[in-house]
């Protein structure tokens, strides 16, 4: 069994959420999405994580792709929201914060009793 | 930069990576690994670092994979896994030669010639059923009755296939698996269709009732009679073909109920049904 510190157990849960949330800004390829997430804080995610995540959310239906070719270096296969995706990105972010706020409630009670 | 070596290493990372979900089934992993070798020619292109740091080794690149992409896996109970294991490697190590993936890139352009090709097979095996197997030629034939039958039908399958192929591949699924076991009949009975059509000198069945043909010389090594619908009384008619060196020479024209019959000089093979009698 995996020790709870490891962010990357935790990051798995959200990742769905954190794609959504990157390709919601703007359409974007599985690379690209990488480092993005990995600039806003998340530098624990993986390159296999995230490619796994799109292809799912694709399959789902929750994505539209499309190729666009460039002159150097490989196809890009960019990703976006469609309908579905973006009532998924909606359900999900009311689920993170009822649940972060939860949370917060949580660990600030035990907080300020620890420091009684 | 996507130049030879790293397409190479792309090519030969992306092929350990699928060798080890080989245990997948099979649409799960193509949607799963469709575009994998774009994706890692994109991480590669667009970092400094050398591939061990970026990705990891193949194994934990799949194990994250398939970590990520979760509940949408099953895992196909196999009675020989062993098996599996092998021909998913030696499957993973071919298709990771770059012959390999530009035949495949270039495959899916072929598809709609095999949409025309199968509306030919389907009519060309239905007309094959139809009339039994005693005439079997190419069609459409306009000097034949069924000739503008044939054609109509032609058409209308053909406009069938293109559609059937066009609403398949807007699935997102694939094609389903009724799709290609039809598929792979109409190419078998075709191929059926298509070999009894073409090889004369292949086409062993009994013997006629006229029996062996007389051979003129001893470098003659088989003789066989043909028949020839629609050009005699009876509608038949016979004469004798023998093979010498390979080709096939009218030896003899052979009687039929005592009238001698004056044969075509010129019999495409596609009109003849063959029996053949080997020398004695």
């Amino acid at each position: 069994m995996q020790s709870l510190a490891d962010s990357s157990q935790l990051l798995k849960g959200v990742l769905d959420l954190a794609v959504l949330a990157v390709l919601a800004d703007h359409d974007s390829y599985g690379y690209d999405v990488v480092r993005r997430l990995r600039e806003t804080g998340l530098s624990e995610v993986g390159d296999a994580s995230v490619y796994g995540t799109l292809r799912r959310l694709y399959q789902a239906g929750a994505l539209n792709s499309y190729v666009v070719p460039s002159d150097e270096g490989p196809h890009r296969k960019y990703y976006g929201l469609n309908e579905r995706g973006r009532q998924a990105l909606s359900e999900s972010t009311r689920t993170w914060s009822a649940l972060t706020a939860a949370l917060n409630r949580l660990l600030d009670g035990r907080s300020s009793n620890n420091g009684r | 930069m996507a130049d030879e070596t790293q397409q190479n290493e792309v090519a030969r990372y992306a092929a350990a990576v699928r060798a080890e979900l080989f245990d997948l089934a099979m649409p799960e992993r193509e949607a799963l690994l469709e575009d994998l070798e774009d994706h890692l020619a994109e991480v590669l292109a667009e970092s400094e670092l050398p591939r061990a740091s970026r990705l990891g080794t193949p194994e934990a690149y799949a194990a994250e994979l398939r970590a990520a992409y979760g509940a949408g896996l099953r895992t196909p109970t196999r009675r020989f896994p062993w098996i599996h294991r092998l021909v998913g490697a030696a499957v993973a190590q071919v298709s990771g030669w770059s012959s390999v993936q530009a035949v495949r890139e270039y495959l899916p352009e072929l598809r709609p010639a095999w949409w025309v090709l199968r509306a030919y097979l389907v009519v060309l095996v239905l007309a094959v059923i139809l009339r039994g197997d005693q005439d079997i030629h190419p069609i459409p034939n306009p000097f034949t009755s069924g000739g503008v039958v044939e054609i109509i039908a032609m058409a209308v399958a053909v406009v069938l296939s293109i559609r059937l192929g066009r609403w398949a591949s807007r699935r997102k699924d694939a094609e389903s698996w009724p799709l290609r076991a039809g598929n792979a009949v109409v190419a078998l009975g075709g191929l059926i269709a298509l070999g009894s059509m073409s090889t004369l000198p292949g086409w062993v069945g009994t013997p006629h009732r006229l029996g062996v043909c007389p051979t003129p010389s001893p470098r003659v090594r088989s003789a066989t009679y043909i028949r020839i619908p629609g050009t005699a009384s009876r509608s038949m008619a016979y004469f004798c073909m023998t093979r010498t060196a390979g080709r096939w020479w009218r030896a003899q024209t052979a009687t039929d109920s005592s009238r001698s019959i004056q044969l075509p000089l010129t019999v495409s093979r596609s009109q003849m049904n063959i029996r053949s009698a080997r020398r004695r």
